[in-house]
């Protein structure tokens, strides 16, 4: 879908054609589920969130002004549903004792010298999960913030629009998140096990 | 030449496409040579690729169990706009007008044959402020005295000052308003003005439905305030609040029928 007849779609729904509504869901399903998973961290949340993203979606259409993608702003809806969900269900506390602290953001990243070589699928895949179970003890705001860049690839500009932040910024934030992920993955040790190398076509 | 701290803050922008063409040759050049800066880059890159790749299938359920809920409700605006405070003080307009004109008002809108002197309509009246000011000749030795809310208890919207002012501009209404009510909201965009004289209609076609007792309001709450929206078409949606201006419920109406009475709760969209 073009981002056209995403419009056009959009503005059947505003004018009151319901099952227009379901070729927005089929197109975005995918990504905002993934996204809530990747925020809450278990299927069936992700799930509840993904659907209820939808339909909050579909009643506040009319404030969409296509001033940006309709994705940014379903995925702004995602994430801010995820952090609610998070704050009732209070599940960072779970976290809070792992919590990386925001003191040392100044601090040069030290990465131990790990390079091996790839391994097994099965291994890459653990070491998959492992980042996956990393991202839920960043705070939360982090977290959203860098899955909207890894994961639905927005730029620093649509980012910073998103969330009312300033692209240097968004560029910072990213950059801190990546750093404590770092430090979690190092903190257990996961990445002193492997670092696969990843096929490079820029270096 | 920029430290390898400052190198690593780039390679973020690098992953995210964020350099111009002249930084990114700088950084790879520097990448290719030093070693540490190899593995941040290389940690960051597999922190995307295992945040970003093999996206999980969604429940097969998903879409279909989305538009069945949908479909169960008719669609509402809800975010409380400008539009609405107005309209809020356009219920705050009808109780008056209401006091003000009398049965005579209740006539044009065809109500006359639901006026409350039946039962079912006393015993509702208290639950009903408007209600109130509808019977208040005949009914005062049953129901408190009446009060009509004024604008200022309603918590006032801060963006109202600087609303934008509509193109179609009915000034007359706007006039109209100011002059039966004796009061008129400042600096609230004028198109919207256009739908009170409607909004008025709906609402007192609500509360005849609440005083018979087929509106489904909360019967717990002694005082209601009104709102309304215009939406599409002939229907109408009115936000119900309580005395200290909480939402409590919503009723969307098409004419004389109320096609909805719910929870006001999930349509009130998080601001961002």
């Amino acid at each position: 879908m073009t981002r056209e007849e995403e419009m056009a779609v959009i503005e059947r729904v505003k004018g009151g054609d319901q099952d227009a509504f379901e070729a927005l869901v089929l197109a975005h399903q995918k990504k905002v589920y993934n996204l809530a998973l990747r925020m809450v961290g278990n299927e069936a949340d992700a799930a509840d969130i993904a659907q209820e993203a939808f339909i909050r979606a579909y009643n506040a259409i009319g404030n969409f002004r296509g001033d940006s993608k309709f994705s940014v702003w379903l995925y702004r809806v995602t994430t801010n549903l995820c952090i609610d969900f998070m704050k009732q269900a209070k599940r960072r506390t779970a976290y809070s004792t792992a919590y990386v602290n925001n003191e040392d953001e100044e601090q040069e990243l030290e990465i131990p010298d790990l390079r091996f070589e790839p391994q097994t699928e099965l291994e890459r895949k653990e070491l998959r999960r492992t980042v996956q179970d990393a991202l839920l003890r960043l705070p939360e705001d982090s977290r959203e913030i860098l899955l909207l860049r890894e994961m639905e690839g927005l730029s620093y500009e649509e980012i910073g629009n998103a969330l009312s932040l300033s692209a240097g910024t968004v560029k910072s934030r990213i950059f801190r998140a990546r750093k404590y992920l770092c430090r979690i993955l190092l903190s257990e040790g996961n990445f002193s096990l492997s670092l696969p190398s990843i096929p490079s076509e820029e270096v | 030449m920029p430290s390898c701290e400052e190198f690593n803050a780039q390679i973020s922008c690098l992953i995210d496409g964020e350099l111009t063409d002249e930084e990114a040759r700088r950084l790879e050049a520097h990448i290719a040579t030093c070693e540490s800066c190899k593995m941040v880059y290389d940690s960051f890159r597999f922190i995307a690729s295992a945040l970003s790749d093999e996206l999980a299938e969604p429940p097969e359920t998903l879409a279909a169990s989305v538009m069945e809920k949908i479909r169960e409700v008719p669609r509402i605006e809800k975010k409380r706009s400008p539009k609405i405070l107005f309209l809020r003080y356009g219920a705050v307009a009808a109780c008056l007008a209401l006091v003000l004109l009398g049965a005579s008002r209740l006539n044009f809108f065809g109500l006359e044959s639901a006026a409350p002197q039946s039962p079912a309509a006393a015993s509702g009246a208290d639950q009903f402020r408007i209600m109130n000011e509808y019977d208040n000749e005949r009914a005062t030795e049953a129901v408190p005295a009446p009060t009509v809310m004024a604008p200022s208890a309603i918590a006032p919207d801060p963006n109202v000052t600087t609303a934008g002012v509509g193109e179609d501009n009915d000034e007359g209404a706007l006039e109209k308003s100011g002059e039966i009510f004796g009061f008129a909201p400042e600096n609230v965009p004028m198109a919207e003005t256009l739908s009170v004289s409607r909004a008025d209609a709906f609402l007192a076609e609500l509360a005849v439905k609440n005083a018979a007792g087929e509106a489904g309001l909360p019967e717990s709450e002694p005082e209601i305030i009104l709102t309304g929206e215009t939406t599409q078409g002939e229907s109408f949606t009115v936000y119900v609040y309580n005395a200290e201006a909480e939402p409590l419920t919503i009723v969307r109406l098409n004419g004389e029928n109320i096609l909805f009475t719910g929870d006001i709760e999930p349509y009130l969209t998080p601001e961002s």
